[in-house]
């Protein structure tokens, strides 16, 4: 049989998306490969083959759909959402085979080569395909809700690729965000226009996603200084740094942050989550010198307020249920506990090794964080959520259509938003597109919260429930004890796995992927 | 031979906010981490990682007091 009929059946656009989702998962591989320094390092030879296995199946499909659609036209921004949604969703099943291969390989490869760590529970958990597609889409959506039981008896290997994978996805959802997102009324290229008066970092995508990578890394060198002087191993401080700022949550250490129970490392890391949720073309304004973005930026402004008064009303709440007295131990839980909330981080202090668990924490406090999970920081940045500027468009522009009647029919009003005076289309299109998303989340939400209420059979009271579900789909990774290879069920983890890639693409490209997929099988006329 | 010609460093320092002392320390970092890893924790390693923390933020002050200096450079017009 000839090639030139199958070509034909495939859609010049199937085609875009083919070709560039095989350049995603030759970088998967290439990423790997890299990884394979760590293995060689901690002398973790057992891992080797399995990494191997691992880089090699990614790599080699994404070249065969690279080399076989080479020749296909350049992507629209209709092929960046569906490149993007297919893309992190092969990502993640890819990611998984280190944990999946590891799990299997590494005690079979025999005792003398594979340390005690690779025969624990924690590893074998990874035995079960669900757990490892889990773990890797966790980590890459930068949400941090694990299947791992002790993080700190996992192969260092595996407590890498944990990290890499939220630091990588973490810079994916910046340029996804400033790069392919960016349309009329997402509310970020526009922002940046007006409210940074800087169009984007740079006009080409890919000096867009240099920038972003560099500052991404200087951030994280100077967060892994950082965290080293303020008294973690250099091993903890280079994990953490990684998945503070890219807002995931992975820790290397059984209890999260709360195993330090140091108020020193607690504070230091309060402004690596913060950066994180920062908009990087903003980070990069500062870097040149206009500092004055820190509130000068409508986003950036509402960040340091919103975590302000998010922080002051959790620690208040801690005080007034009586979970701790009016003491500095009330401020360093509530501001902790808040500001990784809602710079979708998931870093946990209040663990029950050292102090009340976040699980215990009174109702309302847990409907706070839940609130806060929901609203994310800036659009731009590593966050999950609704994002800030959706929520002050949202506000802004229901304050703007109830205040309408109270105006006469022939009065010219224009929406204001920030500094941005929009014209009455602008303005309509934005409120709806910020309405749209709004809803949807919440919809999405609401059968997440059924699919564990009713799987789950009363095991956990309501505000558990809707924290985990806001927790999952926020990509934050706080969790109050539901979520664990064998706590979790397995209808719920794969409601996860959906409310964590949702979460991520911001949900209007996997609509449109799943359209488009519809499409080509027929489904959807 | 100048060094935004140079094959691995050439792109790194055209990339980013073009400012010499950022991509110092960029380059730096890694030879922080290696120094700490093969050092541990003595009084030089300290000394250099709180050096490197804070020539970061002294530089994001010096850069806004010289941006606050010239009010009308090129650099912060639009897009």
């Amino acid at each position: 049989m000839s090639r030139a009929p199958i070509q034909t059946a495939v859609s010049p656009g199937t085609r875009t998306v083919a070709r560039d989702v095989g350049r995603i998962l030759e970088a998967l591989g290439g990423l790997l490969v890299l990884s394979l320094v760590v293995p060689l390092v901690f002398g973790e030879f057992f891992v080797v083959p399995a990494l191997l296995i691992a880089a090699a199946v990614p790599f080699g499909i994404g070249r065969a759909l690279y080399v076989r659609y080479q020749d296909a036209s350049a992507p629209t921004k209709y092929h960046g959402m569906v490149i993007a949604a297919t893309g992190w969703l092969l990502v993640a099943v890819f990611g998984a085979l280190p944990f999946f291969l590891v799990a299997w390989t590494g005690p079979a490869l025999g005792a003398e080569l594979v340390p005690p760590a690779a025969s624990t529970p924690t590893l074998s958990a990874f035995r079960d395909p669900l757990n490892a597609l889990f773990e890797s889409m966790s980590g890459f959506t930068g949400t941090g809700l694990t299947m791992v039981d002790d993080e700190s008896v996992l192969p260092h290997t595996l407590q890498w690729w944990r990290t890499f994978t939220e630091w990588v996805g973490g810079v994916g959802v910046i340029v996804l965000t400033t790069a392919i997102l960016a349309r009329p009324g997402s509310g970020s290229l526009t922002l940046y226009e007006s409210e940074a008066r800087s169009k984007k970092i740079h006009p080409s995508i890919v000096s867009t996603v240099r920038t972003i990578w560099w500052i991404f890394l200087i951030f994280t060198f100077v967060s892994i200084a950082v965290l080293w002087l303020a008294g973690m191993p250099l091993w903890d401080a280079i994990n953490h740094a990684m998945t503070g700022l890219s807002t995931g949550g992975f820790s290397v250490t059984d209890a999260s942050i709360g195993t330090y129970d140091s108020a020193v490392i607690d504070f230091a890391l309060v402004p690596i989550m913060i950066a994180g949720s920062i908009a990087f073309p903003i980070h990069f304004l500062i870097l040149k010198g206009e500092l004055r973005n820190l509130y000068a930026d409508l986003q950036t402004r509402w960040v340091f307020l919103y975590m302000g008064a998010g922080s002051i009303a959790v620690t208040t709440l801690l005080v007034t249920n009586g979970v701790y007295p009016v003491s500095l131990e009330a401020v360093r839980y509530g501001l902790f506990q808040f500001v990784s909330a809602a710079t979708c981080t998931g870093f946990q202090t209040a663990v029950g090794l050292t102090t009340t668990a976040l699980g215990e924490w009174p109702a309302s406090t847990q409907l706070l964080l839940s609130g806060g999970m929901v609203v994310g920081g800036a659009a731009g940045s590593t966050v999950g959520g609704i994002k800030i500027i959706r929520a002050l468009t949202l506000a802004k522009g229901i304050r703007f259509q109830v205040a309408d009647v109270f105006y006469p029919e022939s009065a010219v009003r224009r929406l204001k938003i920030g500094e941005r005076v929009l014209t009455p289309e602008q303005g309509h299109r934005e409120f709806t597109e910020a309405a749209i998303i709004t809803l949807l989340w919440i919809l999405f939400l609401l059968v997440a919260i059924v699919v564990l209420l009713v799987s789950l059979d009363g095991q956990y009271p309501l505000e558990n429930v809707v924290f985990e579900v806001a927790s999952a789909q926020g990509n934050v990774g706080l969790s109050t004890g539901i979520t664990g290879p064998e706590s979790l069920p397995s209808v719920a983890k794969v409601t996860f796995l959906f409310n964590m890639w949702v979460g991520r693409l911001e949900i209007i490209p996997i609509l449109v992927t799943l359209r488009s997929a519809f499409n080509i099988l027929g489904v959807y006329r | 031979m100048s060094p935004e010609t140079l094959p691995v460093i050439g792109p790194i320092i055209n990339t980013g906010p073009n400012d010499r002392l950022f991509d110092g320390l960029l380059f730096l970092g890694p030879i922080l981490l290696l120094l700490i890893a093969v050092l541990g924790r003595r009084p030089f390693t300290v000394v250099f990682a709180f050096a490197y923390v804070i020539a970061f933020l002294a530089h994001i002050v010096h850069n806004n007091l010289r941006m606050d200096a010239a009010p009308n450079d090129e650099s912060r017009r639009p897009g």
